[in-house]
Formats: C-alpha cells, sequence, structure tokens
C-alpha cells in the first residue's frame, strides 16, 4: 500500500473523541473558504465603493464649480457694464497716445499748458502692494506743465480722480523764469508719474 | 400479541470506515462551511449590484457634468480675467497716495513774499522748499510747518541774510507724517458720475 493514503487512513481513524483531524480539516476548509471565495468577494465590494466615493467626490467637484461658473456668468451679466469700464480703465496693453491725450487735456481744462510728457520703458510695479501682480505693468514718466498754484492745485486732483490709474510719485514746482499770466505767478511743475496698465498674457 | 424481546447484549457497530467518516464531516461540518460561504458570496454579489447601479449612475452624472462645465471652459479664462484685473486696480487706486492736499497745505504756507521759490514733495523724503523771502514770512512758515499735523520735523536748515536785511535766501525740508491714499468708494462716486 502507498505511504500517502495508508496515512490520510491513519488520520481519518481517530479514535471517538478525538477529534482533532476532524476539527483541524474543517478549520482548514474555512480559511480556505474565506481566500479563495469571502475575502476576493468583500475586496470587489471596498474597492468598487471606493472608487464610488472618488467619483462622488469628483461629482461634487464638479458640482460646486458648475454652480460657480453659473454664479459667474450671472455676475458677468449684471456688471456688464462696470466690467466694460474697467476695460476702459485699466486698459489692456500700452496706450501712451491715450494717457498723454488725457493728460493734456486735464492741463488745459486747468489753465496749465503741457510743455513735456516723457514716458519710460514698461517694467513690474514696484509697489509692495501690487507686486505680486504679474499682468499689470507700470510706465514711470514726467510731465512738465507751466502754470499758476490753483491750476497746478486743479490738475492735480483731476489726475488723482482720473480713473485710468496715474499715479503722482512727487512733485517739484519752481517759479517760472518767464512769467506769462496776468494774475498771481507762473510755476514750472514737474511731475514724476506712473501709470498701470494690464498685460494679458 | 406481539412478543418482546430481551437483549442484554451490548450493540455492535460496525467500526466506520475512512469513507463513512468523510461522509460524515462532508455532510456535517463541512456542508455548513459551505453553506455560510455561500450565504455570504450570494450577499456579497448583491451589494455589488447595488454598488455597481450606483457607480453606472455616478458616471453618467459625472459626464452630463463635464459636458456643461466644458461649454463655460471658455468663459472660465474671461472670468478669471476679469477677477485679477478688478482686483489689480482695486489695491492698486488703494495703493496709491493722495498729494493734492499735500500740495494745497505746503502751498498756502508759502510766503507770499518769495522769490525764486522752489518746492520739491516726494512721499520718501518728504518736502523740501528754498527760496527767498522776508524773514518774518519765513519765520510763519516755519510755525505753519511746525503746527501742522500732515508734516512732522520740519527743520529750517539755513537762512541766510546779511546785516539788516529783510529778504533771506532760507531752505526748509520737512517730513510727511500723514500721507493718505485713495479711496475706492471714489470710483464708485466716478463710475455713478460716468452713469
Amino acid at each position: 500500500m502507498p505511504a500517502g493514503p495508508r496515512k490520510t487512513t491513519k488520520v481519518l481513524a481517530t479514535p471517538q473523541g478525538k477529534t482533532y483531524a476532524v476539527l483541524l480539516i474543517t478549520l482548514f476548509v474555512a480559511v480556505l473558504m474565506f481566500f479563495l471565495a469571502i475575502r476576493p468577494a468583500f475586496l470587489s465590494i471596498t474597492d468598487q465603493n471606493k472608487l464610488n466615493d472618488e467619483k462622488r467626490t469628483y461629482l461634487k467637484q464638479l458640482t460646486d464649480k458648475e454652480n460657480a461658473l453659473k454664479q459667474l456668468a450671472a455676475q458677468e451679466a449684471r456688471y456688464s457694464e462696470e466690467i466694460a469700464l474697467l476695460e476702459q480703465f485699466l486698459p489692456d496693453g500700452r496706450n501712451d497716445e491715450l494717457v498723454i491725450a488725457n493728460i493734456s487735456r486735464m492741463a488745459e481744462a486747468s489753465g496749465c499748458s503741457v510743455e513735456t510728457v516723457s514716458l519710460g520703458p514698461s517694467k513690474l510695479p514696484t509697489k509692495p502692494d501690487i507686486i505680486h501682480i504679474t499682468n499689470l505693468l507700470s510706465v514711470e514718466g514726467s510731465i512738465v506743465t507751466k502754470c499758476s498754484l490753483a491750476s497746478m492745485q486743479q490738475l492735480l486732483g483731476s489726475i488723482e480722480s482720473f480713473p485710468i490709474p496715474i499715479e503722482v510719485r512727487s512733485i517739484g514746482y519752481s517759479e517760472s523764469k518767464v512769467q506769462e499770466s496776468l494774475g498771481g505767478k507762473d510755476y514750472d511743475l514737474n511731475m514724476n508719474i506712473t501709470y498701470y496698465f494690464w498685460n494679458s498674457l | 400479541m406481539s412478543k418482546k424481546g430481551f437483549n442484554l447484549l451490548r450493540p455492535q457497530i460496525e467500526p466506520p470506515t475512512v469513507w463513512t467518516k468523510v461522509y460524515d464531516w462532508a455532510v456535517g461540518s463541512a456542508r455548513i462551511v459551505v453553506i455560510l460561504v455561500e450565504l455570504v458570496v450570494v450577499l456579497a454579489f448583491a451589494i455589488r449590484i447595488v454598488i455597481d447601479v450606483q457607480s453606472n449612475n455616478l458616471n453618467e452624472e459625472i459626464k452630463t457634468k463635464e459636458s456643461i462645465v466644458l461649454v463655460f471652459q471658455s468663459s472660465e479664462l474671461r472670468y478669471l480675467n476679469i477677477q485679477q484685473r478688478t482686483s489689480a486696480y482695486r489695491d492698486n487706486w488703494e495703493s496709491t497716495p493722495v498729494f493734492s492736499g499735500i500740495f494745497a497745505e505746503v502751498s498756502s504756507y508759502l510766503p507770499p513774499g518769495g522769490k525764486e521759490l522752489t518746492v520739491l514733495i516726494n512721499p520718501s523724503s518728504g518736502v523740501f522748499v528754498s527760496g527767498t523771502a522776508p524773514v518774518a514770512e519765513i519765520g510763519v512758515m516755519e510755525e505753519n510747518f511746525k503746527n501742522s499735523n500732515t508734516f512732522s520735523r520740519a527743520t529750517l536748515d539755513s537762512i541766510e541774510g546779511e546785516g539788516a536785511v529783510i529778504d533771506a535766501a532760507f531752505s526748509l525740508s520737512a517730513d510727511i507724517a500723514i500721507q493718505e491714499n485713495r479711496e475706492f468708494q471714489q470710483i464708485e462716486q466716478i463710475v455713478s458720475k460716468l452713469n
């Protein structure tokens, strides 16, 4: 008789009351069933559930985005006039002609005569509050005008309330050598200015 | 009437064979294990069906939402640009200093009888005034700068005149103590005027 079956026979022939062999085999089968049937079934459920959770998270993000975009679209429609003004106030691209023309007109309205306007190259702004805005570029320049103190005051006020952001960095004025106006003294005013424009990438 | 018999002998049971034991085990413990496993697998299968249905529904919802978001994709960049531009405009406006108040105050302090007056106003280096004026007027100007809340450390750096002169060359400097910036409300006023 071969050794294998004989050994099995011996194991199964355990006397009554000593059922360790049966217990062990049952446990073995139970463990085998666990690893071959229950565990894969459980994993298949948990894995799919995990995937579903990820899908739900993504769906929530999409829903949030959709709601935000719808809200933005509604706001764009509601504030269309303001947006159009913003595009005028902070023009896209450098436009020296626009700035010079407006300054000249403000100077004329204030009773000042513009003598020279010079503008430098475009560069990133240096003010700490806006240094992080990479789309905003600045142009530094100077304006030399001739007018009375009262006219100068008016010109400054006009520039400061002008919606295109023109910043007066410093002012220097001295009595003009050639006095032209009849009432009051004429001054040569030198303003260092910076104007800003939007640079869409 | 039937007869009742006695058998005082211990019943002799045939010793179980290997196959009998295997059979007993298979219809006993093994059957319970298999049934339990089958129950678990059937339950798992049912749950899996539910989860798969949920997954399919989610896929459909995602597909629908993605197509909606895709329609807005071109607008999204525009919205972002407007937001950044608005923010840049506001930040820039609010960080821009206002000069007209300082200018008006300095101009009002200038000596009326002054000649060759030169004024420099710069937020970082302060105010510098030089020229020629009657001594008394220079004193008044100095006092005005010193008494003003807008300026600090007003100093008459130099005053030059010979003998009992009325006019003297002077230079005065002061720091700007209060530098006001533009307010965004101004823009609202400008916009309301434009509208």
